[in-house]
């Protein structure tokens, strides 16, 4: 999911394609299909975005193909230069039903392929671009790129032209400014989306819904009205209006980082070309509008690229809270485990000397009472000596025992209504903090039947049993306020004369959050009163 | 000679006095210390014998204890006993020089083995510095014309080729032998080449 993933996964692609033993042209069957496709794609929208051709060249001012292909390009290699190229070349015969020479047609495809090819080795050799363009720096090499790109093949092209004759310097001037505009754009708005939506969706966080359906129409509605207002109405205060179409495109960015960015861009940019081609608007001022798209795009993708960046370090930032979490409690564990072992290695040797000592003393004794006439005012003093020494070991355990048995708790009497605070204390918490109410049911436990559990107040509690002699289970169900800011209103409706029925117990006692509090939305009430949902007291009264 | 004594040092007196009183059940002359620095204290006053001694003391321990004996050159066995035995603490202490290395609560049987070979070791050490001892002090009253028919003899010469090679007669050389085999009380030349050997007249 993170700039890693993308790195990994551009490596492999790049050794698959290099390590597969070449064909022809070195393009395996996954590869060709691949081709394949953006090949198609290419001519599609080359007839989509087909608006008019000046002297034979496709000077339509916006240019979605080739931002795909270059996508492609950027992605798996320069080698798909070739796609390009013949992209271009069907795109001259079958769209644009072009009227030019052969030689011509095909330098014109061999000048686009060679310049954006050497541009993307440029981008993937020496910049070494992230092709999820997870960082900033690598939409402005992007964005420069397809603008330095789009120049050196205006440049080149305008040149090929004039040597031709077939067209003349004033007709270079007219055509130079939106071949430039178009591949820059071009390469602006479907580089981005094609390299972040279709070559590797599953780094898409987003997750389609509902709202997100609803989102993606309002934005098309919004851009659609807001197109209208510039261009439909036709008036000449049209371009005045475009800094509204900032808005669907800076909020679906700020929403939904760089995808939001590039979606919203891709629908803009589309929404314009469908709208000025039902007004058969003039060329010229589709130009203009294109400059100040290209601006739209630089502006939406820095901002989502900016988002991205941020959630994307939040998010490594949690995560490394978890790993620091987990890594404490290990550590927690680890100093529980030497303590425990520090102990027991005490012990051990506060038990083995006592010990060493009466098996010595023992079989002296034994030594002494089997030889003939041995010293049996010896052997007795051995003995008691031993006695002794067991006696000491026996201490040691005792004490030991003692110093664990602390720890537990002390069952005595004492009045369920100094307990009660204590028990809710931590739901009270939770539930003043969501603002809500929530239900706790108490459930008392007795072991023994004469301290049988009373919390018999059928007016008060349904869920009462009394009936069981030796175990008894009584419930009790209260609302503790969290708008109020006072648990106390809940407990109060405890009666006094149960309070006083239940004062004189000895029990166990728990409570747990019977219910997810009533109108907090669904997973998150009960993740936070997930630690604290189960409070034990075994003692009632603890010293 | 007197009777080897058993040195038992341990800094818990209940364990000390316990061993203490067992082994001298068991016929054996014990002294006991409360650590291992007393022991070295009164070390040069003490009788031979091998010592018993904790591994964890405060003070000396039991390890640098078997290390000091060794640094002094005292002969002395040490049986090592401790209650936190772990393999690095017996390596050390084996590699330290250490007889045996005993756990607690302690084994009488193992115990009382341990000493006993740490005792018949001492002894075959003490046997052995004796009779090199009577033997180098036979060896320096032969003449030096004896010396130099022993080292021919102990080389494997017989009593022609020592004639031959001394330029005198097998009759002397016969009567040189007879004198030299009992000046050094050898029975046979078997016992005189071993005598060498442990004179380091001949390499064996």
């Amino acid at each position: 999911m993170n700039q890693n993933g993308h790195g990994n996964g551009w490596v492999t692609k790049v050794r698959r394609s290099l390590g597969v033993p070449s064909t022809a042209i070195g393009i395996d069957l996954l590869n060709g299909t691949r081709a394949g496709i953006f090949l198609a794609a290419y001519v599609i929208l080359e007839w989509i975005s087909f608006i008019h051709e000046y002297k034979g060249l496709p000077i339509t001012p916006w240019n979605p193909g080739l931002g795909v292909v270059f996508a492609l390009m950027v992605f798996a290699g320069s080698r798909y230069g070739i796609v390009l190229f013949a992209g271009v070349v069907l795109a001259e015969i079958l769209v644009l039903k072009s009227k030019l020479e052969w030689p011509i047609i095909l330098s014109i495809a061999a000048i686009i392929a060679a310049g954006y090819g050497v541009v993307a080795l440029v981008l993937r050799k020496h910049f070494r671009i992230d092709i999820g363009l997870n960082h900033l720096s690598d939409v402005f090499i992007l964005l420069f790129a397809g603008i330095s790109g789009a120049i050196l093949v205006a440049l080149m092209l305008s040149i090929l032209l004039l040597t031709d004759a077939e067209i003349d310097f004033g007709d270079v001037i007219v055509t130079f400014a939106p071949l430039l505009i178009g591949d820059a754009i071009g390469i602006a708005v479907m580089t981005p989306l094609t390299l972040r939506l279709i070559l590797n969706p599953r780094r898409s966080p987003i997750r389609f819904s509902r709202t997100l359906v609803l989102e993606i129409l309002f934005y098309v509605l919004l851009v659609t009205v807001t197109l209208w207002i510039i261009i439909g109405t036709q008036s000449a205060n049209g371009f005045k209006f475009f800094y509204l179409l900032f808005v669907p495109v800076v909020v679906a960015a700020v929403r939904h980082g760089l995808d939001g960015a590039c979606v919203s861009l891709g629908l803009s940019q589309i929404a314009l070309v469908g709208i000025a081609h039902i007004h058969s608007y003039d060329a010229q001022a589709f130009t203009e509008f294109q400059t100040l798209m290209l601006i739209l795009t630089a502006t939406g993708l820095i901002v989502g690229v900016v988002v991205s960046e941020r959630v994307n370090s939040d998010r490594r930032v949690r995560e490394a809270e978890t790993r620091l979490k987990q890594r404490e409690s290990e550590a927690a564990q680890a100093s529980s485990f030497n303590l425990v072992s520090g102990m027991a290695s005490a012990l051990i040797h506060e038990i083995n000397q006592p010990m060493t000592a009466a098996r010595a003393l023992a079989r002296s004794a034994q030594h002494l009472l089997r030889a003939p006439g041995g010293d049996l005012g010896r052997a007795d003093s051995n003995l008691t000596t031993m006695i002794a020494q067991i006696d000491h070991a026996s201490g040691v355990v005792r004490r030991m025992r003692d110093f664990l048995r602390r720890g537990r708790p002390r069952r005595t009497k004492c009045a369920l209504n100094l307990m009660l605070p204590k028990i809710c204390l931590p739901f009270t918490a939770i539930a003043r903090n969501w603002n809500r109410w929530c239900s706790i049911l108490f459930e008392m436990q007795s072991s023994r039947s004469q301290e049988h559990v009373k919390l018999t107040d059928a007016s008060e509690s349904p869920h009462i049993d009394s009936t069981r002699p030796r175990t008894s289970r009584s419930a009790y169900r209260t609302t503790v306020p969290g708008s109020t800011a006072n648990w106390r209103t809940g407990y109060s409706s405890l009666s006094q004369h149960r309070k006083r029925l239940v004062s004189a117990l000895a029990c166990q006692f728990a409570c747990r959050l019977s219910n997810r509090m009533a109108g907090a939305s669904g997973s998150i009430p009960g993740r936070r009163a997930q630690p604290s949902s189960d409070f034990r007291c075994r003692s009632l009264n603890r010293k | 000679m007197p009777s080897p004594t058993i040195f038992v040092i341990d800094d818990q007196d209940s364990v000390r006095h316990a061993l203490g009183e067992m082994l001298s059940v068991f016929g054996f002359t014990v002294e006991t210390y409360g650590s291992a620095d007393a022991f070295l204290q009164a070390i040069d006053q003490l009788p031979s014998g091998c010592v018993v001694a904790d591994v964890r003391m405060p003070g000396t321990d039991g390890i640098e204890l078997v290390r000091e004996l060794g640094r002094r050159k005292i002969a002395l066995p040490v049986v090592l006993i401790s209650g936190h035995a772990d393999v690095p603490m017996a390596v050390a202490g084996i590699k330290s020089g250490a007889e045996d290395f005993i756990e607690k609560p302690v084994d009488d049987a193992q115990l009382v083995a341990a000493i006993n070979r740490a005792f018949a070791r001492t002894f075959e050490r003490q046997h052995l510095q004796k009779s090199q001892a009577a033997v180098g002090r036979n060896f320096a009253r032969l003449t030096p014309r004896q010396v130099e028919i022993f080292d021919l003899v102990a080389e494997g010469f017989t009593s022609h080729a020592i004639a031959a090679k001394l330029n005198i007669s097998v009759r002397t050389v016969e009567s040189y032998r007879a004198e030299i085999m009992e000046k050094m009380q050898a029975e046979s030349v078997a016992v005189l080449v071993r005598q060498a050997i442990c004179l380091g007249r001949i390499n064996p």
